[in-house]
């Protein structure tokens, strides 16, 4: 007999400042290093790490999205644990700052070289910006 | 009676000392509270941190990551926390003094100090003990940023086999009423972790080896930030526990200083009501 596939997983979000998902979720969508992860319930064991973007998830009936930047996601069949540098619910961005910011990230990195150590920084502001304003307009 | 003017002049200065250590009892208070809400804040990642790393570094067999390597320990480094501000009893003179202690304890042949609070830069300034980096506003905005920035130095150093292990000596926040100092070693990680390791067998992305070297660096981070967390927190405790301290005292004081008072106005009035009788009494003589 066949193991019954779960229907839901536990989601956590958590950064060293706060927690701010914990939820049952059906499925979620991660930014990994190496491109966006889709989880359903019973996923395989994984790790991976996550980099600048947006992440979604959705509970029985409603879909919320996050920007994250950077950190690692822990994935079990009916386990998801994201933590992240920095994470920001969708309505808690302040579309304007998020502007203000990419105009500076991007005025920033002309300035750099792409060696400069400070260069992946900026970039990744400015990654995080964008991510931001895209989450913002529903993109 | 010119003594009972100087005494009621010392209860007036007394009380005003009193309202002052009442406050700041309140205030740090408040701040304990706000310290303590970051430390409980900080754990769920802690937890999540601790297990990610103990399954990877498990899976991850007979890594030597550099992080992790251990050598023989002839010159350290001693990160030593302290409060930017005294008036907290022994919190400050405690960590400075287990600083010295380890230092006279291990033998190191070189030792390296990073202080961390301005207590801590002022007595270490005028000993000849080399300093590694200034470090006196870390607490004033204790941010995530400056745990980043004081880590980035310790794995130079270390991967540069500058030092060869980092300690951290500060005050746990036991509770509030208690902190505890505590000389912990930070660099090189300590595997402890190998017997809580997860049975599951994880895919990696975007490899163990990747994830770990990654990983290290965060864990340190982190355990800086915990560090800095606790120690805020401790401050606060101890300077409630002393201001509180301090305002029973003046009480005491006052209540003292009152009943001397007391005593020779009565005295006085005594001695005045003698000298109407014995007055009175010789001239009908």
């Amino acid at each position: 007999m066949a193991d019954q596939l779960p229907t839901k997983f536990r989601l956590t979000v958590v950064t060293r400042e706060r927690k701010i998902v914990e939820t049952d979720a059906v499925e979620t969508v991660l930014p990994a290093s190496d491109g966006e992860i889709g989880v359903l319930p019973g996923h395989a064991p994984l790790l991976t790490s996550l980099k600048v973007g947006i992440m979604r998830y959705r509970t029985n009936g409603e879909g919320q999205s996050l920007v994250l930047s950077w950190g690692f996601a822990e994935i079990l069949p009916e386990r998801v644990i994201v933590m992240a540098e920095t994470a920001h619910l969708a309505q808690e961005i302040d579309p304007a700052a998020a502007e203000a910011e990419r105009l500076a990230a991007e005025k920033e990195l002309a300035y750099l070289s792409s060696h400069d150590p400070e260069f992946a920084v900026v970039e990744g502001r400015l990654e995080e910006s964008v991510a931001m304003i895209n989450v913002h307009r529903g993109i | 009676m010119a003594n009972t003017i100087d005494i009621r002049r010392r209860i007036r200065s007394v009380k005003n000392t009193q309202q002052i250590t009442k406050a700041m009892k309140m205030v740090a208070a408040a701040k304990l509270r706000r310290a303590q809400e970051r430390i409980f804040a900080a754990r769920p990642y802690a937890a999540a941190l601790r297990e990610v790393l103990s399954s990877v570094a498990t899976r991850v067999e007979g890594t030597d990551h550099p992080l992790l390597s251990a050598r023989e320990e002839n010159s350290v480094l001693l990160l030593v926390v302290t409060a930017d501000k005294g008036l907290c009893g022994a919190f400050n003179s405690n960590v400075i003094r287990a600083a010295l202690n380890a230092m006279r304890e291990h033998h190191w042949s070189s030792v390296q100090l990073l202080p961390i609070g301005r207590k801590a830069n002022d007595y270490f300034r005028r000993r000849p003990i080399p300093i590694r980096r200034q470090e006196t506003h870390a607490l004033h905005a204790l941010t995530l940023q400056t745990a980043h920035e004081i880590s980035q130095t310790l794995i130079e150093d270390f991967i540069g086999e500058k030092i060869d292990a980092v300690y951290g000596v500060y005050n746990e926040f036991k509770s509030i009423i208690a902190q505890h100092v505590r000389v912990e070693r930070i660099l090189p990680i300590e595997r402890d972790w190998d017997e809580v390791g997860t049975e599951v067998d994880y895919l990696y992305e975007p490899g163990p080896v990747q994830i770990l070297e990654d990983l290290l660096p965060k864990h340190i981070e982190f355990q800086l930030y915990r560090i800095l967390l606790e120690s805020a927190a401790a401050e606060q405790g101890a300077r409630m526990t002393a201001m509180e301290a301090a305002t029973k005292n003046a009480s005491d004081m006052i209540e003292h200083l009152t009943l001397t008072y007391n005593r020779i106005r009565q005295a006085s009035i005594t001695k005045e009501i003698i000298e109407i009788v014995s007055g009175a009494a010789a001239s009908e003589g």
